[in-house]
């Protein structure tokens, strides 16, 4: 299995043009069973985000996802590549000037043939359709941030772990979070609720808590051993020493500000309205970039009990699950940004008594 | 197309033929945008042109230019534009609904003014950090109150010449009903120092409602 660092000349689509991103030419990387027009596995990433969704070629998706492919979203589960397919041309009917601009491909070789990306990507389209989520068209331009970890094998997609700023997306047209969390929970509670086993699942594991092991000298512990700090022990400001005292900081939601304090901030506003918190690290993943930073992908859930007023409102008692994902840019042994992305809009929707027990 | 001809044309509002990456993300006069076509789209909205006289800093991977009441900061990578901010007097407005982050700056009963971590910055001199941090206290000195903080987070130069780009963190002085960030970057040279507001950005937040919680 190699290090997170070997293969040097598969880099980061941070800094490069367009054009060079989608120039053919051989192979960089072995790939067997992917398609040869692949250089290595970021441009099978980029190259087939482009093709699906740009050049609107959504059939790729059934030479891409496996058939039986697993999406987990804290939505709920979508399950198997015609949904993929359908999901993806709904999407394109509301939006169909999308753009998926992908900032990153922090990916990993997980060994037995197994490829794994955590791929962030903002979406950029105008809201010129109808959509299940948005609403009504209302020609308004928007832009969130998604970051798809996907776990790979022979050209496809087997399963996959979908985090998106929906809540952003919704406020940026107008539309009214709540309205909408409330009749997604009121559809959530029709017909056969057994649907949203997935959830109490999720939240048992975060529940029992075994972290995914990280290999020593990983660029990952940092930034784990932070997370660990503040979810389990509370201790923020020891936390916050992993981060340079002028870290950016994006969190969903159009939380973005500076600092140490801004970060522990955004961590004190949930844990403020969550009351016996659990957490779980689920994968990791890093890669150097251009200029000796490093980039770090950590996926992580949240598992906890909606009991204190604030930021989600008035307390619930719900056990609520934030399913996340984490990207860090490592200089000089410190955190220099943090880009974290949970759907919001599916926490309300928690808390507004959807997605099951 | 090097990067202050990309810059001279965004300015006067048009689309530069390369030099501008596609995941350029644009932060300025108050607002924040990403994407090549939805940053050329806002500068059009208010075009201006670069000065001749213009003062420039340039690194392999930062451009910073001062012409008239604005000025540009940027991230290159080869030469093309990563990230970009724009500051000066003008306002595009229409920030976007946020939550607002309820948060402590200092984390220390002494409060601090400056943060700065020279790591951070490959391409600023150790002879040149003396004038970053001087700058950000002449920054916070110069504030409405005593509720403001520079976070220097981009600076290149030495002690000759560079620029720095700070988010000032400002919690209103009067008991107003917001806080936030707000962008200044600082040139300096061998004897001058040159400060450039956002005066857009600084509106744009005045304006912002305090919304530490998601709307009913």
């Amino acid at each position: 299995m190699m290090r997170w660092d070997d293969l040097p000349e598969v880099r980061s689509p941070m800094g490069r043009t367009l054009d060079e991103l989608l120039s053919e030419g051989p192979r960089r990387q072995e790939l067997p069973g992917y398609d040869t027009v692949y250089r290595d596995f970021v441009d099978y990433i980029i190259r087939c985000t482009h093709r699906i969704w740009e050049q609107k070629n959504v059939g790729l998706c059934r030479s891409h996802y496996s058939a039986d492919c697993a999406i987990h979203t804290l939505a709920g589960p979508v399950t198997g590549v015609e949904a993929v397919v359908q999901n993806t041309i709904t999407t394109l009917g509301a939006t169909p000037d999308r753009l998926l601009i992908g900032e990153d491909v922090i990916w990993s070789d997980d060994g037995d043939g197994n490829l794994y990306s955590s791929h962030r990507i903002v979406s950029r389209s105008t809201h010129m359709g109808d959509d299940p989520l948005l609403g009504a068209a209302t020609m308004v331009s928007n832009g969130v941030m998604t970051i798809a970890d996907c776990l790979c094998r022979e050209n496809r997609i087997v399963e996959e772990w979908l985090v998106r700023d929906n809540l952003r997306g919704v406020l940026q047209v107008g539309a009214d979070p709540w309205a909408i969390a409330r009749a997604q929970a009121a559809s959530d509670q029709a017909g056969d609720r057994s649907r949203h086993d997935w959830r109490a699942a999720w939240i048992a594991k975060t529940r029992e808590g075994t972290d995914v092991a990280i290999p020593d000298g990983h660029p990952a512990a940092g930034p784990a051993a932070m997370l660990v700090a503040a979810w389990r022990d509370d201790l923020y400001g020891n936390a916050a020493s992993a981060l340079s005292p002028a870290a950016e900081i994006r969190w969903p939601t159009n939380r973005h500000g500076w600092g140490r304090g801004f970060w522990v901030g955004c961590l004190t506003q949930i844990r403020a309205s969550l009351h016996d918190v659990a957490y779980r690290l689920e994968h990791i993943a890093a890669r150097p970039l251009t200029g000796g930073d490093t980039a770090v992908a950590l996926r992580w859930a949240l598992a906890g009990t909606h009991r204190g007023n604030g930021v989600w409102g008035r307390s619930s008692g719900r056990e609520l699950l934030v399913s996340a994902v984490s990207h860090y840019r490592l200089r000089g042994g410190l955190i220099v940004e943090d880009i974290t992305v949970f759907d919001e809009l599916a926490v309300l929707r928690q808390i507004s008594g959807g997605l099951g027990a | 197309m090097s990067a202050l001809d990309t810059l001279r044309t965004l300015a006067g509002g048009q689309r530069p033929l390369g030099g501008l990456l596609h995941t350029c993300r644009f932060d300025g006069l108050g607002h924040e945008t990403y994407g090549e076509e939805a940053i050329v789209a806002r500068m059009g909205l208010e075009p201006f042109t670069l000065d001749n006289d213009a003062l420039i800093f340039e690194d392999a991977a930062h451009i910073a230019v001062l012409t008239g009441e604005r000025a540009f900061f940027a991230d290159l990578y080869d030469g093309n534009i990563a990230r970009l901010w724009l500051l000066g007097p003008d306002g595009f407005g229409g920030e976007e609904s946020e939550v607002s982050v309820v948060f402590d700056p200092d984390l220390s009963q002494a409060r601090g003014d400056v943060f700065f971590a020279a790591s951070d910055h490959p391409a600023l001199t150790a002879d040149a950090a003396d004038r970053v941090l001087a700058a950000g206290r002449k920054i916070v000195a110069a504030a409405d109150g005593p509720r403001t903080r520079a976070f220097a987070i981009r600076a290149f130069g030495d002690a000759a010449g560079g620029a720095a780009l700070f988010a000032v963190y400002q919690l209103r002085p009067d008991g107003g009903d917001t806080a936030g960030f707000v962008n200044i970057i600082v040139f300096w040279g061998a004897e001058e120092t040159h400060i450039v507001r956002d005066y857009g950005g600084e509106a744009t937040l005045a304006a912002r409602a305090w919304t530490p919680r998601i709307g009913a």
